[in-house]
């Protein structure tokens, strides 16, 4: 029996878009972004389009993957092209009408540029999320706080929470799955019922869950005090990651065009 | 009547490069009032071998059968008749109290409250619980060795015909697992037992037939004494034999005539000093 774990979101490769250093991709996800929010048309759109199709093939990571990502947002995605596109009785063009409520061609267009440009958006922090190994990841987003600790910011406890907590989820989840199985062996069945009762079926998973976990929170904290962890101040890193020469000029070069793009186009 | 694996083969993630047979052509059979024992090194195909024979997967060739009715997985649910205490069976653990949560299991069979409660107590009077002090604690109030207890009520509770247990002592101390080893034997007069273990010296001296498990094949499956009287074979499996079985090894080689080996320190001492009596 499979858990069903929505995680599991790194794909590990050595692709150079996997070995581009984070925080250096994190600036070109941003830089992406600005583009997409400052391009006015869809040539724009074409532009960001074909450079996430260029990004998403260098990476080799499986498409499928990516757009796993963009089914999760296709609500919003409905959403959007709805409410740009109907209108009520409409006075221009109208593609198709039943009652007072018309598809407006115009609107359609507004609706379709927001929805690709979401689209977009979530392919861009998808590839982010799917080359990057969740601890790198937050040891970028550390570094990248860090001068925030001038203001009193608690970077390094941040960072130091993300690290545990991401390097926790896998063991939840195989905990969790464990803890499925030995129920059901004691006969729990978790698809019988309406939904209040699917829901209390599944208090014999949730509550040894949680105590394990709250158990194991204080056993790592204790664990952690006991060698001299005070917060997050005044602690080097172990493998401090670098940015190379490759790096910074692939930031500078990729930010500087995709910025420029987005405010041409 | 028997829990039988005949010809099982299991292979995890089959088809890909990461494919890892864990089970090659197995036969066995457990049947009901004998304990027995599987052991195995780590990565043997112990805990598989219980999961195929509990319906938790599914072979990928041979056939499982429950007192001779074929039954094919993969279930989502354990047999019926079939109790599984799985590793670290503490992590069950989940209701207010210990006697409610050993009831659990009753009321899912669709016992009355009544019903679950007598089965219950029951249960935590086999694991060696007493039900006046420890029915009514919480379950997460209990130290290392009681939770286990606790817990391996939950699975007695529902009266299995076949009692598996994976790595029943593992992370217990010395009372703890005693008093496991105890529950084992008492179980046996009402169900079929397997324990699996890689602790060659636990559940022996109380074992009534033994399986050897290496690389997913069965290399010995016989009476528990015939593998007390050829130790070596302990190797075979990348086991140690246990020290007591060594001891008399060590002695043999070393000239002394013993007729047979001993599990029990008090008769191998004896069948060491009359060795040394007949060789004066
Ligand atoms: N879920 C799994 N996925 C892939 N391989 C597994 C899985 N579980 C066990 N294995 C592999 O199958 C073999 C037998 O495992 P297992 O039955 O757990 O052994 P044991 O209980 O004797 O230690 C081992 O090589 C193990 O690595
Ligand atoms: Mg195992």
């Amino acid at each position: 029996m499979k858990a069903p774990v929505p995680f599991g979101q790194f794909f590990p490769g050595d692709s150079p878009v996997h070995r581009l250093e984070p925080r250096a991709k994190m600036g070109l996800v941003a830089a992406y972004m600005v583009m997409l929010f400052t391009v006015d048309g869809f040539a724009g759109l074409a532009v960001a389009a074909g450079l996430a199709v260029l990004a998403v093939t260098v990476s080799s990571v499986p498409p499928r993957l990516v757009l796993r990502g963009v089914r999760a947002v296709s609500v919003i995605l409905v959403f959007t092209l709805l409410a740009h596109g109907l209108r009520w009785n409409p006075a221009t063009v109208t593609l198709v009408r039943i009652g007072p409520i018309g598809l407006d061609s115009q609107g359609a267009l507004t609706g379709l540029f927001f929805a690709v440009r979401i689209v977009l958006l979530v392919i861009g922090t998808s590839l982010l999320t799917l080359t990057t190994s969740p601890v790198r990841l937050a040891d970028a987003l550390e570094r990248l706080m860090r001068p925030l600790e001038l203001l009193r910011f608690p970077a390094g406890e941040v960072a130091m929470m993300l690290t545990v907590a991401l390097r926790f989820i896998p063991t939840t989840a195989e905990e969790a799955e464990k803890i499925v199985v030995a129920q059901v062996a004691r006969g729990a069945r978790f698809d019988r019922g309406g939904p209040l009762k699917r829901a209390r079926a599944y208090v014999p998973v949730l509550v040894p869950l949680f105590v394990n976990l709250f158990r194991r929170a204080d056993e790592l904290a204790t664990a952690m005090e006991a060698r001299c962890y005070r917060g997050g101040t005044g602690r080097t890193r172990y493998a401090e990651s670098r940015m190379t020469v490759i790096d910074q000029a692939a930031l500078l070069l990729g930010a500087s065009v995709m910025i420029s793009v987005g405010m041409v186009l | 009547m028997s829990l039988a694996l005949t010809g099982v083969s299991y292979t995890y993630a089959a088809g890909t490069s990461f494919a890892t047979r864990a089970l090659v052509s197995v036969d066995v059979a457990f049947g009901p009032g004998e304990v027995v024992l599987v052991l195995g090194a780590t990565g043997s195909g112990k805990s598989t071998l219980l999961r195929v024979a509990a319906g938790l997967l599914a072979p990928d060739a041979g056939s499982v059968t429950l007192d001779g009715r074929l039954v094919d997985g993969p279930l989502a649910v354990v047999r019926p008749g079939v109790g599984f205490v799985f590793q670290s069976p503490e992590m069950q653990l989940f209701a207010e109290t210990v006697e409610v949560d050993v009831a659990f299991g009753p009321r899912n069979q669709g016992l009355s409250e009544d019903e679950a409660r007598i089965e219950a107590l029951r249960a935590l009077a086999a694991v060696g619980l007493d039900a006046e002090e420890f029915g009514t604690r919480s379950p997460f109030s209990l130290s290392g060795g009681e939770a286990r207890r606790a817990a391996i009520a939950g699975v007695l509770a529902m009266t299995p015909g076949y009692l598996l247990l994976d790595e029943p002592t593992a992370g217990l101390d010395l009372s703890g697992r005693e008093a496991v080893q105890a529950i084992v034997v008492a179980a046996r007069t009402r169900a079929g037992v397997v324990v699996v273990t890689h602790d060659a010296e636990e559940f022996l001296g109380v074992a009534d037939r033994v399986i050897l498990l290496s690389e997913g094949r069965v290399i010995f499956d016989g009476p528990a004494d015939e593998l007390v009287q050829s130790p070596e074979r302990f190797a075979e499996a990348g086991l140690r034999a246990p020290e007591i079985l060594r001891a008399q090894m060590l002695a043999r080689d070393a000239g002394l005539a013993l007729p047979r080996f001993a599990l029990d320190p008090l008769a191998a001492a004896a069948l060491i000093a009359g060795a040394r009596e007949g060789a004066r």
